[in-house]
């Protein structure tokens, strides 16, 4: 039986364990993946992306009904989705602000398309970063903070040298970190299904 | 002090709540919306005949509630702690804490 009755130990341990099936990173490594497109193929709509990332979560839902809440059971996280969302659209806000403010000091033309392009891998670096500390400190554990450091500094890195196309930083960032996510997902995925057979308790309901 | 009065904390704790398996499906269910019968007995480490049994206790204090469901034909029971639960629950944590800090003046 639980020792430890520390509230805040209690509620990491409760948000861990609803994310250490990997399914959310495998989605977003699809998702990234699938935005690679729209700054590689012509004609490539944006609303491709926007479907996925409405069909993602529905999937995400069927897969955690299908193979974690059997294993694990279900728990409903308490969490203000207005809140999180405003959050969200905060921290892009300084993120871009913060982009805006750099580019008007060290560049003679703020507003230029390219240059936001060119610089697109440290933004979503940042915004992956905002994500997975928020993710890390929920749940308490560190190995959360790796991903947030790939991310950020890859970002950078493929933000930095001039190449021939200011598209061709984006166009390796997302598949890159695409495919990071994917595989971490699916190691984590794998893991929890072996190390979690479906409950017999479960049909021995109160 | 006289003696009534130091032992005054500790008779006004809530028994219900003190019970340690009780008390750890109070602290899950406190630190989420709601969650279901299988969820705690990993979290617990309970069995699903005492956790059952506590459940009970906690539904007859109206500390809990216990809605039953079936989901593809099997049954699913979904549990969450009422307002009177969480009042309940942070009043024996702030309560224990006082204790707590008595104890080591």
């Amino acid at each position: 039986m639980e020792k430890n009755m520390d509230l805040k130990k209690i509620e990491q341990k409760v948000y861990r364990e609803s994310i250490r099936d990997g399914l959310a990173e495998i989605f977003w490594g699809i998702t990234f993946i699938a935005a690679t497109g729209y700054f590689l193929i012509r004609g490539f709509s944006i609303f491709m992306i926007l479907l996925v990332l409405v069909f993602v979560p529905i999937m995400r839902k069927k897969l955690k009904k299908r193979y974690v809440y059997p294993r694990t059971g279900y728990a409903k996280l308490r969490e203000d989705d207005l809140k999180e969302i405003a959050g969200i659209l905060l921290y892009m806000a300084v993120i871009v602000a913060v982009m805006a403010t750099a580019f008007f000091f060290a560049c003679d033309d703020p507003t230029n398309p390219d240059l936001w392009l060119k610089w697109s891998p440290a933004f979503f670096g940042a915004m992956l970063t905002g994500a997975y500390l928020d993710i890390g400190r929920r749940s308490g554990n560190r190995w959360y903070y790796g991903i947030t450091v790939l991310a950020l500094v890859s970002g950078v890195i493929l933000s930095v040298p001039e190449f021939a196309s200011p598209k061709t930083g984006i166009i390796v960032y997302l598949p890159f970190m695409g495919t990071v996510l994917m595989l971490t997902g699916s190691v984590l995925f794998r893991r929890f299904l072996k190390n979690n057979p479906v409950a017999e308790e479960a049909s021995n309901d109160v | 002090m006289s003696k009534e009065e130091d032992l005054q904390p500790l008779a006004d704790i809530d028994r219900i709540i003190h019970e340690p398996a009780r008390l750890s499906i109070m602290a899950h269910l406190y630190v989420v919306e709601s969650a279901d019968f299988l969820f705690l007995i990993r979290q617990t480490g309970l069995t699903s005949g005492n956790l059952s049994s506590h459940l009970s206790k906690l539904e007859v204090a109206s500390y809990v509630k216990i809605k039953k469901e079936f989901v593809e034909k099997k049954p699913h029971t979904m549990l969450s702690l009422t307002e009177e639960g969480r009042t309940a629950f942070r009043e024996y944590v702030e309560r224990m804490k006082h204790i707590f800090e008595d104890l080591a003046e």
